[in-house]
């Protein structure tokens, strides 16, 4: 009997073992973009991931185990940056000063006569990082979900835990506001 | 005011989520207003570079690492598990104990009597006759004035008439 409560232990570790091999890009990449920085983000990984386990009996068979991990990463995220002082948390409501064409056109690479949309984003991944930390954590989250993982709205708002209307809403304001801060690359 | 409206519709659009009226009135809209236009031109730009973000390469045992966290705490749980297991075992007895004491009836005392040790020794008849021999003093007689003497040997005469025994 003893043995048996014992093997079935052993194999739940196992299973999330195997089922965080399987998802480890994806949990990586949203926690990356939601911290912006290699420190954070593996700090965060690891709380989600041991927080995970932690309530991994609650986990249900057959659902998708990344988008679990997701909810529970949001929330050590949020909570992360409420308890770091030096973090900034905006307001939903506050006015959000973008850039000028001017200011940015520093960093706009040479253009290309057929630019490849991937190399470009490679180029640019720092400003596109930046412009992402900028975000209210409320629109990065939604904004990462959608448009980096490419997940529904259904699924962003069980994730987020809010209603579906509010997903949609986010999601324009925070678009808008990073068409703003991409606006002179986004023309390349 | 009807372009706000429709501004605000533009993410909705691009990610097809839109009914069919709401689409067609916005794009009804779309060709005649060069602005919204443009920011659903941007909105999709912007889109399209996040989705084409590298994906960000993490530290080298960053994942062995995590993997090795993960096991850390098993243990951990399962050492836990284990003592509070022990803890309650032992609660459980103690719970019981208590129980059985306060709930079964008590029995009326019994009083066992001190166990009372006597000595036993075993006289032979010629052993006994000496001691009594022994037990023989000459006290004069005050009244007779004489010197006669008379056994007063007590209970020991008393006991060796009983048991027939000849004191002299």
């Amino acid at each position: 009997m003893l043995s048996a409560v014992k093997s079935l232990r052993q194999s739940d570790a196992e299973r999330f073992e195997h089922l965080v091999r399987e998802h480890e890009a994806g949990i990586y990449r949203v926690a990356f973009r939601l911290c912006g920085n290699r420190d954070d983000t593996e700090d965060l990984v690891q709380e989600t991931l041991l927080e995970a386990f932690r309530a991994f009996n609650r986990f249900r068979i057959g659902s998708h185990f990344d988008r679990w991990v997701y909810r529970i990463m949001r929330n050590t995220h949020i909570d992360r940056v409420r308890r770091k002082p030096k973090c900034r948390v905006e307001s939903l409501d506050s006015n959000f000063a973008t850039q000028t064409d001017a200011q940015c056109a520093r960093d706009v690479p040479a253009r290309h006569s057929e630019p490849d949309l991937r190399l470009m984003a490679r180029t640019l991944d720092g400003p596109i990082q930046k412009a992402l930390d900028d975000l209210p954590e409320d629109f990065k989250a939604v904004v990462i979900l959608s448009d980096i993982e490419e997940l529904t709205y259904e699924e962003i708002s069980r994730i987020i835990g809010c209603p579906i209307g509010t997903v949609r809403s986010r999601l324009h304001r925070g678009r808008t506001i990073l068409k703003d801060r991409l606006k002179c690359y986004a023309r390349i | 005011m009807n372009c706000e409206r429709h501004n605000r519709n533009l993410s909705a659009l691009l990610d097809g989520r839109l009914g069919r009226r709401e689409e067609a009135r916005l794009r009804h809209h779309l060709a005649d207003c060069r602005r919204c236009a443009s920011d659903l031109e941007e909105i999709k730009r912007s889109r399209d570079l996040l989705r084409a973000l590298p994906d960000p390469e993490p530290s080298p045992d960053f994942w062995k690492e995590t993997y090795r966290s993960i096991r850390t705490v098993q243990m951990t749980q399962r050492r836990r598990r284990t003592r509070m297991a022990g803890r309650y075992a032992v609660y459980t007895a103690l719970a019981l104990v208590l129980a059985a004491a306060v709930l079964i009836p008590r029995s009326p005392e019994i009083r066992i009597p001190p166990i009372r040790r006597t000595a036993v020794t075993t006289l032979n008849p010629d052993a006994l006759v000496a001691l009594l021999a022994s037990f023989e003093t000459e006290i004069p007689l005050a009244d007779s004035g004489s010197l006669g003497y008379a056994h007063t040997s007590g209970i020991a005469s008393d006991w060796a008439n009983d048991h027939q025994l000849d004191i002299q």
